[in-house]
């Protein structure tokens, strides 16, 4: 049972502890009995976390199972699972695997996880906490698993609902604010998609990503036979839902509100897992669907990405807000993993794909200790704290290894990532050198607002005696960082079996049959590994 | 002998307009007995079952094929008037039990309220089988009369009057236009019939001036019924000033017969459709993108709800020119029954969440406070999560969000208007839809996000129906937009 569902019991199984966690009797995140003090009646409900850590450790198990099910290598969607879903127009309950889908989804099952555990000390109104975020992650799991177009969709949208109520409930004091632009930015682009993927439907009688990017099927020839125009307007309805989601400059603008107002789960999970989305989108949707097209407009996506690297990493420098800066390194971050996808070498592309994971990893990290010292000392601005090295050793050595692999140190993950989309980006024609300069520019401003930011708050004297007596990590803090730093190294020293997973999955969703013109072809596809031994 | 048995199989055809007017008369009858406080509750228990029954009755005789003709040729009995009975009957019953709790805490149960809903309901009921412009005509004023009167039901309070006297004006004023369509169209056609008019529109009758005019006088009619701009002037007023349980009656109700009414007659008119299509066009871009941009300044939830409904009148409107097309292109061919099959599952998936708002309002309300603007909706997940929830679904389902009815209506919107061909219209709608999510989350953050006041929550007895209704709305909303293939077949048009 479970060998044929593996799938969809990872998709599914957080819904259901969803429910559970609803059932969970006792105080409700929202009390009954209205008149009771704040603090005593929406208190926590160490039953409901209970639930939901169990599902989320499920998950992760779950996670690990399809990880070993998987086949390296091997072309096409593994895992499938398909059933009608909506016949009257051709939609099916159709999901399936490949390297990328499969990476991203074991990067969510972790994070989530970490959230959770890190979650466990929620004081306010946790029962609903732990719904809204066992539905995210089912949405998801579920859009990295789907190869429908509306199921997808579907997915896609339910992303946005219980962020929206994790940034809204939760967070700081302009969490309205950021929550409903967070909503309506996303919305705007998605609803321009939907009306794209109504007209692949119509044109090509087709739902189907699979049959819609095998050559020779004849849904696959409708879409291809589409005239020019229409081909390039249907890209962009697709393209814009992507582009909001990464974000990419100019429709950035949204990130910083909802990473600095979401609580700290919501800032992992957005930056982690809800970014990759629209990385995930134009590489499963907008590649082999529309190649030609991607092909055309990537100067301006590559001038663009080139803007946000820059652009996010100066105004990254000078934020006094520790997380406001780091949610600005994601402007950044993400430019160079748009730099990685529209080199359209294999290289830079596969880059690209670590650097993702890589940047779930490191800024994940880097929310979880931003929230962890908002928990002792209420606020984020860097001039608060100051040589709390002394204090905090062991939040400091890890808040290091963090800035380190976002800073993309050797040895780290994140120079992984970023080296093979440099190396890309400088051997692919539809780039070349002056955008690998543009990207590497990115890297030394990353090393700047890091190590500043890092010299500002951890080293020197202790300025504020407030600072003097706060406690270093906890056993469950410890437990939540620790897996990051392991996977920093891990993916800095050895990132083999995770890349030849790639190679499987980047050749079902279509990425290596692209033509590459490569200017230097003198250099075969380098073993990605090769550079950092 | 053979006329009489057509007649009892003509009865039989309309049986559930039968039983809702029986259970209309009953409850009139029993009304002096119930009025002195013993069995107050009898006339909504009454009139719950008349509508259950008939909801029964019509899927017993549920007929798969073509219509047939009932009562020589006065009435019409297909698919299309079945699934929109269906849905219609579903609504008439959420509101109906939206209603039991409300109108006890508002001090105005009384027997007639039921009475006047069960009429109006079958006025409504009479609107989708209609095949003559006559027969429409009674219909739209059977329902009419009733809404006028419910409006106003609340006679202690001046914007109740205010409310139904605007709405019983601008209504009259509407039948007259329509009355004066259907007289111009007699006179091109020599009948009222939809058949001969239908054949007279194919001999070119609407290039003549009178025939143009009938037309014209005939949408503009049913166009105040769905409240569709320039017509829809009337609604804001009268959602907000009407009693609420009245407001989730004819919100719903009044959509699900003039529409099916208006497939009907777009039907009739689509020989000539180049000439009205245009105007159709323009009127469903400027109804929903006006509806929205209003609502989004609104802070009084029914009147939101109010612009909200013009603003869904625009999408509708759009499946309408779907309609239209049918004669027109290959495309539009093609795109006709999507169309059609879309206008009733969307009826349903509007019907579901209007209720539903409309019913949470009801049931937060009490004696002497009536909730109605946002600041009364403030906290309230803290003193009534279930219902703050089921708010939120029904505000989602509206804007149209994925995993609820709304988002699977405004689909197959989108489908059949892309494969008509009609690609500016669909992003018209996506791009209003965008403007329209911001004000469907505004009433959820202020119920959630907000925690400094707290709304209370009513303690008198007697609001167990509205619940009930409240979850029945939200239970198939999500049901509808994760698994809806189960009631498409029963909902579709062509079988």
């Amino acid at each position: 049972m479970l060998e044929q569902h593996l799938l969809s019991a990872l998709i599914f199984l957080p819904l259901i502890g969803a429910v559970i966690v609803m059932l969970v009797p006792g105080r409700a995140g929202v009390a009954a009995s209205a008149s009771a003090h704040a603090d005593t009646s929406t208190g926590s409900n160490r039953s409901a976390w209970l639930v939901t850590f169990i599902v989320a450790a499920l998950e992760l198990v779950l996670g690990a199972q399809a990880w070993l099910r998987f086949r390296p290598g091997v072309a096409g969607f593994q895992l499938r699972e398909m059933a009608a879903w909506l016949p009257t127009f051709g939609i099916s309950y159709d999901v399936g695997v490949d390297g990328l889908g499969l990476l991203l989804i074991l990067l969510t099952v972790l994070l989530t996880f970490l959230c959770v555990v890190y979650s466990g000390t929620l004081r306010h109104r946790s029962k609903e906490y732990m719904v809204f975020l066992l539905v995210l992650e089912t949405a998801m799991v579920g859009v990295f698993a789907a190869l429908d177009l509306v199921l997808f969709y579907v997915f896609w949208e339910v992303v946005l609902i219980p962020m929206y109520f994790l940034i809204g409930i939760w967070g700081h004091e302009r969490r309205i604010y950021a929550a409903v632009k967070f909503f309506l930015f996303t919305f705007v682009g998605s609803v321009l998609m939907l009306v794209g993927i109504v007209f692949v439907i119509v044109q090509t009688g087709s739902s189907s990503l699979v049959a819609l990017t095998t050559s020779g099927t004849e849904a696959a020839t409708r879409l291809a036979g589409l005239p020019a125009q229409q081909l390039l307007l249907l890209y962009w309805a697709f393209a814009l839902a992507f582009m909001i989601k990464v974000p990419m400059f100019p429709f950035h603008t949204w990130l910083p509100d909802a990473h600095v107002e979401a609580p700290t789960a919501g800032s992992v999970l957005l930056a982690g897992v809800l970014l990759k989305m629209g990385v995930y989108g134009f590489l499963r949707f907008c590649l082999p669907m529309f190649s030609n097209q991607m092909h055309e407009t990537a100067p301006i996506f590559l001038a663009l990405a080139v803007i946000a690297v820059v652009y996010g990493a100066i105004v990254a420098a000078v934020q006094p807000d520790m997380k406001k800066l780091v949610a600005y390194t994601s402007v950044s971050h993400m430019g160079i993993v748009m730099l990685g996808v529209f080199s359209f070498h294999p290289t830079g592309m596969t880059g690209a794909i670590l650097q993702s994971i890589n940047h779930g990893i490191s800024t994940g990290m880097l929310f979880f200790l931003v929230g962890m010292l908002y928990d002792r000392r209420h606020t984020r601005e860097i001039a608060a704290f100051g040589g709390i090295r002394r204090v905090l050793p062991v939040l400091s050595a890890v808040f290091l290894v963090a800035a380190f692999s976002s800073a993309a140190l050797p040895l780290t993950n994140g120079f992984v990532g970023e080296f093979l989309v440099l190396q890309g980006i400088y051997l692919s024609a539809f780039s070349g050198p002056l955008y690998a300069a543009g990207g590497a520019l990115g890297m030394v401003l990353s090393a700047v607002y890091m190590l500043w930011l890092f010299q500002r708050a951890f080293c020197g004297p202790v300025v504020h005696e407030a600072n003097r007596a706060l406690p270093d990590l906890s056993i469950r803090e410890k437990v939540v960082l620790v897996p990051l730093v392991a996977l920093v190294f891990w993916f800095g020293c050895y990132v083999t079996p995770w890349v030849r997973a790639l190679g499987g999955g980047l050749g079902a969703s279509g990425i290596l049959k692209v033509q590459v013109a490569s200017r230097q072809d003198k250099l075969p596809t380098p073993e990605p590994q090769e550079g950092v031994r | 002998m053979e006329a009489v048995r057509q007649v009892v199989h003509d009865i039989g055809a309309v049986l559930p307009i039968v039983i809702l007017w029986v259970t209309a008369i009953v409850i009139l009858l029993l009304a002096p007995l119930t009025r002195r406080g013993v069995g107050w509750h009898v006339p909504g228990l009454l009139s719950t079952a008349g509508i259950l029954a008939a909801l029964a009755a019509l899927i017993r005789r549920n007929e798969g094929g073509f219509g047939t003709g009932l009562f020589a040729g006065a009435l019409y009995s297909d698919t299309l008037s079945t699934a929109g009975a269906f849905v219609l009957l579903l609504a008439g019953l959420l509101a109906v039990l939206v209603a039991q709790g409300y109108l006890r805490s508002r001090g105005i149960e009384k027997p007639e309220y039921y009475a006047l809903l069960v009429l109006s309901l079958s006025g409504a009921y009479l609107m989708l089988l209609a095949s003559d412009l006559l027969v429409l005509f009674l219909a739209l004023e059977l329902m009419s009369f009733g809404f006028y009167v419910l409006a106003g039901f609340e006679r202690t309070s001046s914007r109740s009057e205010e409310a139904a006297l605007k709405y019983f004006l601008t209504g009259a004023f509407a039948s007259a236009l329509f009355l004066y369509g259907l007289m111009l169209a007699f006179g091109v056609a020599g009948s009222s019939s939809f058949e001969y008019i239908q054949a007279a529109v194919g001999r070119g009758a609407l290039k003549t001036p009178m025939g143009l005019a009938a037309a014209a006088l005939l949408l503009a009619g049913l166009g105040f019924k769905v409240a569709a701009v320039p017509f829809h002037q009337w609604t804001p007023d009268v959602y907000e000033g009407s009693p609420t349980s009245s407001t989730a009656f004819f919100a719903a109700t009044a959509k699900i017969g003039a529409f099916v009414a208006l497939i009907r007659v777009l039907d009739m008119l689509a020989g000539g459709s180049q000439v009205w299509l245009p105007a159709v066009r323009l009127m469903a871009i400027v109804t929903m993108l006006f509806g929205n941009v209003i609502a989004l300044s609104q802070l009084n939830v029914k009147r939101m709800l109010g612009y909200s409904a013009i603003a869904h009148a625009g999408y509708l409107l759009a499946a309408m020119v779907c309609v239209g097309m049918r004669y027109v292109s290959a495309e539009g061919a093609r795109s006709g029954m999507p169309a059609m099959n879309a206008t009733v599952f969307y009826l349903l998936a509007y019907a579901l969440a209007t209720i539903g708002a409309f019913g949470v309002l009801a049931c937060m309300s009490a004696r002497g406070r009536d909730v109605q603007t946002l600041d009364h909706l403030r906290g309230l997940v803290r003193t009534d999560p279930a219902a703050a929830y089921a708010m939120m679904l029904f505000m989602l389902s509206l804007a149209g969000i994925p995993a609820t009815a709304g988002f699977i209506a405004k689909w197959q919107v989108f489908y059949a208007v892309v494969i008509a061909g009609d690609i500016p219209l669909a992003v018209t709608i996506a791009l209003a839809s965008a403007v329209g999510a911001y004000y469907y989350l505004r009433v959820v953050w202020y119920m959630v996000f907000d925690e400094s006041t707290i709304a209370p929550v009513p303690t008198e007895p007697g609001r167990t129906p509205a619940a009930v209704a409240i979850y029945i709305s939200a239970f198939a909303t999500v049901l509808l937009g994760v698994v809806p293939g189960f009631l498409m077949g029963f909902l579709s048009v062509v079988r």
